[in-house]
């Protein structure tokens, strides 16, 4: 099994445990990852200029399939924004022919044969969850987990087709092989804030706080996300604003892949759990 | 070639003028990095702080293991050049050839008297196996320096970009070289160089003897004898080399060694005799020279500087934390990473945001012109509001990826250059759109836009060239203002506005639209605020897109807004 | 393990239902279905259940044109079906209708929304106009408010500053003939302040927190007096509203009910959310937000349906099919100068003859208009006919608002018409369509 490894903006430098950790876990399953000469998604252009948004995307999954490789990403943002972007692609002849012939000048094409998935659905559906349990060595018994959703993934389920948009399962069944147990909490499916971090704090941070105060009223011992900025903003901006603002109740975030990788046995070096701001008493 | 020097006082004085002003520039812009200042004013340290931290880290980096780290820097990415190796293996053998031949050149021809004939007793110029390495240094650079230049003819603009320093550090390398290899070959056909030699090393000749010789160089040298005629027979030949063996061939081989600058001899050798009556050799040689000292006190101000500031960019760079670059000796290096931008241009190549540029056309996104931005702010040469907003553009674009600062050869901390100068563009008033945008109100915009419409007697509204859901009724119609969308808006629920206003919501969005009223719905606070959960669209009861909606009035908003004049009065009551 | 979701089911498959309408009646529809072990798919937009109030009546006005209120829904419904004998109600037992409405309260009460059901008699609750509201089956948050009309107890009723939809003051000065003890009085919600709006949703989400349901008590505690209970707009939460009650209640030491609102309004939100998470789990394939494009028939019956999207054409096979696409709101009818028709199987609508008959001249005519009583006529199984009476297609089935026959506004008998329609059309598919040897698994 083989995917063009579409990493982001943020990974390299801003989230390296979450490249090394979500290698090591999918090598450890027979999927070989391919580097290809990505550029950005397009996601945080798409509220300035469309087309720009549409090529640079375009460019990324024309790159894939110039390999006949399908894209796995572990960022739920890039996820959205390559779908968006084939959806807006594939509804618009005019929009397919113009951003063609400016990838022709790299001697690119857009088709829409390649697909695009997010690492949870390539876990649960391609990988699958029996298989996953199977590879589970030390299960997480008695860890009380609240999965946070996200957005662009989840929303607009006509475009995403990643799970229902109302009622998903699938990050709870990927909680469930680990042997953790996922807490119901109210506000799972909420925005984390992280897309108005530098552009309105106020707003960025006060939904981040109230998701955090959610899941700790629901039991939780942490978060555990599977999307680059959900967990920048629960991890690192949680980090941040605790020690500006003083407070002392910290609730950590984990990455799915450290908690996966951790109760398949996968050595620190590339869980990266220490490299996460805010230390899981429990797996460290 | 520096003992001929001896006898020429006036050479001498030349060589320590430039070397003098070589100096000189070297330590005025050493002197500029603790003075200038790239970043924003709010943090900046006084200067004498600067240079304690910069002396603070350059010692720290000397310490225990440290050092063995820094020791495998110069040895890799200084000496053999592996950032560059890293992203082109054409541009490594093009530099290397370069780097190697001319530090070659220097070590081994330009300070022979030092280097060479200290360690190599019986050197001498024409000896091999230095003639041959002459050569073929003096070829690899002139390699190298092919490969550039086709290079930066097959990329141009904008993703490599050349200028004048550019141009001028291959003219004066080119002109070196090249004089170099004429020079030599003329010296091979030139009588004058000849009588020279012989008056020096084989005065007691007899003329049968001194034919022989000549013929033997005639042929073997390429030297033209004007005015010469003997017929050149083997025995003359056979006499010629064993003079030659006896008295020559401890300074000179062959000739063919000299790879190079042997074929140029064969093809001047038919104006050799004109060549040498006019001079010319002397004239060449001066040429070399002076080219040379051109290029000793051209040097610091010359793109040639970076043989000095790419190590040290390297070295600091690697040495330091590239992400937490925010330290008092950053502003030093900063100023020392500007000069040391060789403008190669493999930024531009592996810049994220590039399918961007190719949109949008703003050159000021790509990351070799943002550097020249910086240059330019920080020398106080960018004082244009229409200028600066394209420059805020391009920064505030920039997805920070740090990839450019990855592939860099020269080893510059791109990244934190970015860092820095946005901060001093929202210092300046240009942050990021959305910033500036909220910075005024949703009908404030709507005047403006009114206003700049009357002033250019265009009311263009800006249609898509693919969608169009704000102007499609069919769209936003269904409408019934249920206040779903609001009520499930998490920016709604979080915002703390006092104010009441019009445009807080996504249902009072949507009213806009129906009402026509949608340049006031472009600059409105929900439009800028819309986290693009897309919880809206999700729940609309009647599957209006509201989300896409939004996205929409942000791009058209902004495509608008980027060309007005925002600093600009608006007189509403003018006609 | 995996059940099938939107994107990932497989389009080759017979399903044996498909439901279109994401109403009362396609919710129900589609739980009748599962509780009897069929396979069903449910397509609709994404309304639907939001618009509802969250009580669910049987009948309590009849005849609409004398504004006739029922203490008692059955006897209403006998005096319905002696008069009117095209209604829906007409071809249902009152005993369907009672396991209807079980069925789907019980499913309700599992998942957290417990519906208490006035057995024999209508119950009374206020509204947030200040009128009063005979219904039959009420949510158990808004109970306490039943019991303390019913003796007229002195209660307090809270509105939120901000809160634009809800105001404690005209609901006191509405009823004060009717309910002289009733009290108003209006605070900040906690974490609002400064705000002039604020929505019913948020307040709801806010509420799960129980920092905020503490310091909302605290506000209220000094209103309290003699009153014996505190009546809320409907924003008590949105998962877990029996958690806050109580909690609410204890804080404050009365019982405590919501006050159902105009729509939409966050109890219909909550069934919503219910239906949406609840249903798939059990095994319904749903189609969120997707709108049933066209339909076409094979030769052996097998209804081919057309699922809408920008860039993918989606089929679903069925057996059957139950159409409650509603009315004109959820453009289960449409209408143009000449008549109204129903866009998707072209089913000819009983309907007055002319555009000019549509409607009454008074606008609030007690009567109703004409038109509210269009719709498709269907035999006594449900399934829909043309006006001489004939068949559509023998497994295509109808329920809900869309029947003709009925003026659920003006008669209150909207959510019993959907389930009681959808009971009966769920059934007999069944019966007609699925083997004998299915069993109904009594849920």
């Amino acid at each position: 099994m083989k995917f063009a490894f579409f990493k982001g903006c943020r990974i390299p430098y801003y989230l390296e445990q979450y490249g090394t950790s979500t290698a090591a876990v999918l090598k450890s399953f027979g999927v070989r990852l391919v580097e290809l000469d990505f550029n950005c998604c397009g996601y945080p252009n798409r509220d300035l200029h469309f087309e720009s948004f549409i090529l640079s995307a375009a460019r990324n999954m024309a790159l894939a399939e110039r390999k006949n490789l399908d894209i796995l990403t572990p960022c739920k943002c890039c996820y959205g924004s390559l779908k968006h972007a084939a959806h807006f692609l594939r509804g618009s002849r005019r929009l397919r022919d113009d951003i063609n012939a400016l990838l022709a000048s790299e001697g690119l094409e857009w088709k829409g044969t390649g697909r695009v998935m997010h690492l949870l659905t390539v876990l649960c559906d391609v990988i699958g969850l029996p298989t996953l349990s199977v590879a589970v060595k030390r299960p997480l018994s008695g860890f009380m987990v609240a999965p946070h959703y996200g957005c662009h993934a989840l929303r607009p389920s006509d475009v995403v087709h990643f799970d229902d948009p109302l009622a998903p399962s699938i990050f709870e069944d990927l909680i469930l092989a680990t042997g953790a147990r996922p807490v119901d909490w109210p506000r799972r499916l909420d925005c984390c804030g992280n897309p108005l971090l530098n552009k309105n704090d106020g707003i960025s941070l006060s939904l981040m706080r109230t998701k955090i105060e959610d899941a700790s009223e629901a039991g939780a011992d942490c978060i555990c996300t599977a999307c680059t900025y959900c967990q920048i903003q629960f991890d690192e901006v949680q980090a941040r604003e605790a020690s500006r603002a003083q407070t002392s109740r910290l609730l950590p975030s984990v990455l799915y892949t450290q908690l996966l990788g951790y109760a398949m046995g996968l050595p620190e070096k590339v869980l990266g759990l220490g490299k996460n701001l805010i230390q899981l008493q429990k797996l460290t | 070639m520096i003992d001929t020097l001896l006898g020429s006082s006036f050479l001498y004085a030349c060589l320590y003028i430039s070397l003098s002003i070589c100096c000189a520039g070297i330590l005025f812009k050493v002197g500029r990095w603790f003075i200038i200042d790239t970043g924003p004013v709010s943090v900046r340290v006084p200067r004498w702080k600067r240079v304690t931290a910069a002396i603070r880290s350059m010692l720290s980096a000397l310490a225990g293991r440290r050092a063995l780290h820094l020791f495998r820097l110069i040895l890799l990415e200084g000496l053999l050049q592996t950032r560059i190796l890293k992203t082109s293996a054409w541009r490594w053998m093009m530099h290397v050839s370069i780097f190697v031949g001319f530090t070659m050149l220097v070590l081994m021809h330009a300070l022979d008297e030092k280097t060479t004939k200290v360690l190599f007793p019986e050197y001498y110029s024409t000896l091999d196996p230095f003639q041959f390495l002459r050569n073929l240094f003096g070829a690899m650079v002139l390699f190298g320096v092919a490969i550039a230049v086709i290079r930066r003819i097959r990329f141009r603009k904008p993703i490599v970009v050349t200028r004048g320093s550019d141009r001028i550090a291959v003219a004066i390398v080119s002109v070196i070289i090249a004089t170099g290899f004429v020079l030599e070959a003329i010296k091979l056909t030139s009588e004058r160089v000849y009588k020279r030699m012989t008056e020096a090393f084989y005065s007691s000749a007899s003329p049968e003897d001194e034919n022989a010789l000549k013929a033997y160089w005639a042929k073997e040298y390429g030297t033209a004898f004007a005015s010469w005629k003997v017929t050149i027979t083997p025995e003359l030949l056979a006499r010629g080399k064993q003079i030659h063996e006896e008295t020559c061939a401890s300074c000179h081989s062959s000739a063919t060694s000299a790879f190079i600058s042997h074929p140029i001899a064969r093809a001047v050798r038919p104006f050799a005799a004109a060549l040498d009556r006019h001079g010319v050799e002397l004239w060449l040689y001066y040429l070399h020279v002076f080219a040379c000292f051109a290029a000793l006190a051209y040097f610091p101000f010359s793109k040639l500087f970076h043989i000095i500031t790419n190590p040290l960019s390297i070295v600091i760079n690697g040495m330091s934390d590239i992400k937490d670059a925010d330290t008092p000796a950053a502003a030093p290096r900063r100023a020392l990473e500007l000069d040391a931008c060789t403008s190669c241009g493999t930024c531009n190549r592996y810049c994220s945001v590039a399918p961007v540029y190719r949109m949008l056309g703003n050159m000021e996104i790509l990351p070799f012109q943002k550097l020249r931005n910086v240059k330019a702010l920080a020398a106080g040469k960018m004082n244009n509001p229409a200028k600066l907003q394209e420059v805020s553009e391009g920064a505030f674009i920039c997805t920070t990826c740090y990839r450019c600062t990855e592939v860099c050869p020269a080893g510059i901390n791109l990244q934190d250059q970015w860092f820095s100068s946005r901060a001093l563009l929202a210092e300046k008033g240009f942050p990021q759109p959305h910033v500036w945008i909220k910075e005024k109100s949703a009908s404030e915009w709507s005047d403006r836009i009114h206003y700049s419409e009357r002033d250019a007697h265009e009311a263009a509204p800006i249609k898509g060239r693919y969608y169009n859901l704000t102007d499609d009724s069919e769209i936003f119609a269904p409408c019934i203002q249920c206040q779903t969308c609001t009520n499930v808006c998490p920016v709604v629920a979080a915002r703390g506005d006092s104010r009441d206003a019009v445009d807080i919501s996504p249902q009072k969005i949507m009213n806009l639209l129906r009402l026509g009223l949608n340049d006031l719905a472009m600059g409105s606070r929900m439009v800028w605020d819309c986290l693009t959960c897309y919880q809206c669209q999700e729940h609309c009861p009647q599957g209006i897109r509201v989300t896409d909606i939004i996205y929409e009035l942000k791009n058209r908003a902004y495509l608008r807004f980027r060309e007005m004049d925002r600093w600009k009065k608006v007189d509403e009551d003018a006609t | 393990m995996t059940l099938p979701k939107a994107h990932n089911y497989d389009p080759k498959r017979i399903f044996d239902l498909m439901i279109i309408g994401s109403g009362m009646a396609g919710m129900a529809a589609s739980l009748f279905a599962v509780n009897r072990n069929l396979s069903a798919v449910q397509a609709g937009s994404a309304g639907g259940t939001l618009f509802t109030s969250g009580l669910m009546d049987i009948l309590s006005v009849y005849p609409p044109a004398e504004r006739r209120v029922w203490d008692n829904p059955w006897a209403a419904l006998a005096e319905l079906r002696k008069n009117a004998s095209q209604h829906p109600y007409a071809r249902v037992s009152d005993d369907l209708i009672r396991r209807a409405f079980d069925a789907v309260t019980t499913f309700c009460g599992a998942a957290g929304i417990k519906f208490r059901l006035g057995g024999e008699r209508n119950l009374k609750v206020i509204t947030s106009m200040g009128t009063m509201k005979y219904t039959y089956g009420v949510p158990e948050s808004m109970w306490a408010c039943v019991e303390a009309l019913a003796d007229k107890r002195p209660c307090l009723v809270i509105g939120f500053q901000g809160l634009k939809e809800f105001s404690a003051r005209q609901v006191t000065s509405t009823i004060a003939d009717e309910w002289p003890s009733l009290r108003a009085c209006r605070v900040v919600f906690p974490g609002t302040e400064g705000r002039t709006e604020v929505y019913a949703v948020h307040l709801a989400q806010a509420l799960e927190l129980a920092s905020i349901r503490e310091s909302l008590a605290e506000r209220i505690r000094p209103h309290i007096a003699d009153a014996r209970a505190v009546g809320f707009p409907a924003v008590l939460g949105i998962k877990r509203t029996s958690v806050i009650t109580a909690h609410l209640e204890k804080l404050l030491g009365v019982p405590v009910f919501e006050i159902p609102m105009m729509p939409a309004s966050v109890p219909g939100f909550r069934l919503k959310e219910l239906f949406d998470s609840e249903l798939p789990k059990r095994g319904l394939l749903r189609l969120i937000d997707k709108r049933v494009d066209s339909v076409s028939r094979l030769e052996d019956g097998t209804f081919v349906l057309s699922i809408s999207g920008e860039d993918e054409v989606r089929t679903i096979r069925a057996r059957g099919v139950i159409l409650a696409t509603g009315r004109f709101m959820g453009k289960g009818i449409l209408s143009d100068r000449r008549g109204i028709f129903e866009p998707l199987f072209n089913i000819p609508l009983h309907q007055p003859n002319e555009r000019a008959l549509w409607h009454s001249e008074r606008f609030l005519d007690p009567r109703g208009h004409p038109l509210n009583s269009a719709g498709v006529e269907v035999d006594e199984f449900f399934r829909p006919v043309d006006n001489k009476k004939n068949l559509i297609h023998e497994n295509l089935f109808a329920a809900g608002t869309i029947l003709a026959h009925q003026d659920w506004m003006r008669m209150k008998c909207g959510t019993g018409i959907a389930i009681a329609t959808a009971y009966a059309a769920v059934e007999a598919f069944s019966e007609m369509f699925i083997r004998a040897e299915s069993k109904v698994v009594a849920q």
